[in-house]
């Protein structure tokens, strides 16, 4: 009886990567370990949302419309409870993407494990798709927990349940920082492949993140702020802004919550986000944005693997 | 397969100290499993290979040897694609895994010489691993499982984690790892490197075993004897440069032939009459007697019995017949000299018994260095 096997296609073998690197986060308890931290983190948030902020919206709850008002107004509330957290910390979100991306092909390579798998029947780039999809299932299960538990939490501590709409409304919110995580994912599994050492991918990847991105993005704040005549669609303020795939993410949670209404409903918590960057952005430019850059990245990443010798 | 002997015929390389073998283009021969065309590669202007030209056939058991650095091992990353030749063609089973022939990596099993494990996972969840890696389907998997844990001696140990599995617990796993597959050819890498002498024996009764089985088997080696007591055709690699490609038998008539192969016989009545007759043997190059003892040189290996034929014929009562064959360590050593790079002039045959001694002295030096 032969047992050589069948051999694998791309997405079989891609799925097999992406099951082994789930199982090794489980097992390891990095999933276990920062998913912990991320979802008490924001369940903490949410409380201090929506046990401290309750009354002080409240104040603001009738002068809410409805139709101005993405957000029912019946759970008004509640859903800003929702969003404050994810909007306020999605920053803190996206390192998520660089947490269970920087290492996924160099770790390989350093621990020499990659000899093993790239001598099996698998392409390089199933092996890259793999790899990408295991950062996604890892992000993935920690996103369903964390946005499950704080939607509970909140329900809880504000007595009633959202309408079905907000609740759709919460989770495409979710799913748009989840495009922004994917995106840097992404950029560190790039970087990932690139460098010798997990340190110097950790290190490029958050330096390009926090210097390279914020850094433009901020630049775009300070030209807009210091040159009057250039408005909040001033295409070269707008490139500085998508660029930057946290703000880009955070485009389809404004819209979703409509901070402009909140705004002029004279909410002071989205007049403080209607301060952050974002707000003129166009959800689906912005989307449209975060798909770009994981193609690019997950492009680039696989041009890198197709083209280096693993010594 | 039956194979004429031209195939494995070593001719020299014209300006570089190396050979080459005879080869059929690729696809003309089935039974070809491992070939090489003007293979090269460069580390900057480290020449790691110069024109490799290589072809292993099915059932072979083929001995890959060379000192550290010779170039062994990016040979292997070559065939197996991790490491793209600087110019050159490798072929597994005619298919070349740079350009898009990965799939025949399914008949193949490998025990690199460097590999590494996910810690936190346990022996079978890794052999489960790399079984759907290939494909296989999840009841194969379980019976294959089952199968090698059992022969690698791993049985009881499939549920512990492989963090704490000792070095040769490592090495008998990806040993299990690479046969999941039932490959049609197996590649070691120095599979007995760091394993304490009850382990590399183990290795090396699982290798004899895969061997009788007809697997063809792919040793890369430095470690001489392993090569020479399993191996039945040898590569020696120096310095990126195939020195010389034969079958152990071959390679040890052929030096016999240059430098001579020693017969100690050990006789209750020596005489002239005796000595005459040894010294009229066929083969016999030089004699030298010693109250009871007769050394005699000979140049063919096949002539062992005439020799002693002839002592006998003489009316010579033998106590003891003694032959130092020539190993494949002196052929390792006669080959891969410092002298012996690419491209330098052939190394003066010394007398054996000279040759013995400085090879014994450089072999000792050699393996302290490789420590």
């Amino acid at each position: 009886m032969s047992t050589q096997g069948r051999g694998l296609g791309f997405w079989d073998g891609a799925w097999q990567i992406a099951r082994k690197d789930t199982l090794v986060h489980l097992r390891t308890r990095r999933l276990l370990i920062i998913g912990g931290f991320y979802v008490i983190s924001f369940l903490g948030l949410a409380l201090l949302f929506a046990v401290f902020f309750r009354e002080f919206f409240s104040g603001f709850y009738d002068r809410l419309s409805g139709e101005a008002f993405y957000i029912s107004k019946a759970n008004a509330v509640m859903a800003i409870y929702l969003f404050m957290p994810l909007i306020g910390a999605s920053s803190l979100l996206q390192l998520l993407g660089i947490i269970f991306g920087y290492d996924a092909v160099v770790r390989e390579h350093e621990d020499k494990s990659l000899f093993l798998i790239l001598s099996k029947p698998v392409s390089r780039e199933s092996f890259i798709a793999g790899k990408f999809l295991g950062s996604i299932l890892s992000i993935g299960a920690i996103f369903i927990v964390l946005g499950a538990a704080t939607y509970l939490l909140v329900a809880l501590v504000v007595g009633e349940m959202p309408s079905p709409g907000d609740a759709i409304r919460y989770f495409l919110g979710l799913g748009f920082i989840l495009m922004g995580l994917f995106a840097l994912s992404a950029m560190a599994l790039f970087f990932s492949s690139w460098v010798k050492t997990t340190g110097m991918s950790l290190t490029v990847s958050l330096l390009v993140w926090i210097l390279v991105l914020f850094a433009i993005s901020t630049g775009g704040d300070i030209y807009r702020g210091v040159n009057e005549e250039v408005g909040a669609d001033d295409p070269v303020y707008l490139l500085t802004q998508y660029i930057n795939p946290t703000i880009a993410a955070k485009s389809g949670m404004h819209f979703i919550l409509n901070l402009d209404a909140l705004a002029e409903a004279g909410v002071p918590l989205g007049a403080i986000a209607l301060a952050s960057s974002g707000i003129n952005l166009d959800p689906l430019v912005g989307f449209l944005w975060l798909v770009a850059w994981v193609v690019v990245f997950l492009g680039g990443t696989i041009v890198v693997v197709r083209n280096r010798n693993f010594e | 397969m039956a194979r004429g002997p031209d195939v494995f015929m070593a001719m020299p390389r014209a300006g570089q100290g190396g050979v080459t073998a005879v080869h059929a283009p690729r696809g003309s021969d089935p039974s070809v499993v491992i070939e090489t065309l003007r293979l090269n590669k460069f580390y900057g202007k480290v020449h790691a290979l110069r024109d490799l030209d290589l072809q292993v056939h099915e059932g072979d058991v083929f001995g890959f040897l060379g000192p550290n650095g010779a170039g062994k091992t990016t040979f292997t990353k070559i065939l197996l694609g991790f490491v793209k030749p600087t110019t050159g063609w490798s072929y597994l089973f005619g298919q070349d895994v740079h350009a898009g022939g990965r799939q025949v990596l399914s008949r193949v099993g490998i025990v690199p010489d460097q590999f590494g494990f996910y810690p936190n996972l346990t022996g079978r969840a890794h052999l489960d691993f790399y079984g759907r890696l290939y494909g296989l389907a999840a009841r194969d998997r379980e019976s294959r499982i089952e199968e090698l844990t059992k022969l690698v001696r791993l049985e009881h140990r499939m549920e512990t984690k492989v963090g704490g599995y000792s070095h040769g617990m490592r090495q008998r796993l990806v040993i299990a790892h690479a046969l999941l597959n039932d490959p049609d050819l197996i590649i070691f890498d120095e599979p007995t490197t760091g394993l304490d002498p009850k382990g590399a024996y183990e290795v090396r009764q699982l290798l004899r075993q895969l061997a009788s089985r007809g697997v063809t088997t792919f040793l890369s080696s430095h470690i001489l004897f392993e090569v020479e007591e399993i191996c039945t055709k040898v590569a020696i690699l120096n310095r990126g440069v195939l020195l010389k490609l034969a079958t152990v038998r071959e390679l040890k008539k052929e030096f016999s032939a240059v430098s001579g192969e020693q017969l100690e016989i050990v006789v209750d009545n020596p005489g002239t009459r005796i000595l005459d007759a040894v010294r009229g043997t066929k083969g016999v190059v030089d004699l030298k007697a010693e109250a009871q003892r007769l050394t005699a040189t000979i140049d063919d290996p096949d002539q062992v019995p005439k020799v002693v034929e002839a002592v006998v014929g003489a009316g010579g009562r033998i106590r003891r017949v003694v032959e130092r064959q020539v190993s494949l360590e002196d052929l390792f050593l006669h080959y891969t000299d410092d002298g012996l790079g690419p491209g330098a002039p052939q190394k003066p045959v010394v007398p054996p018994g000279v040759h013995q001694a400085a090879s014994t002295t450089r072999a000792s030096r050699w393996k302290e260095g490789k420590r």
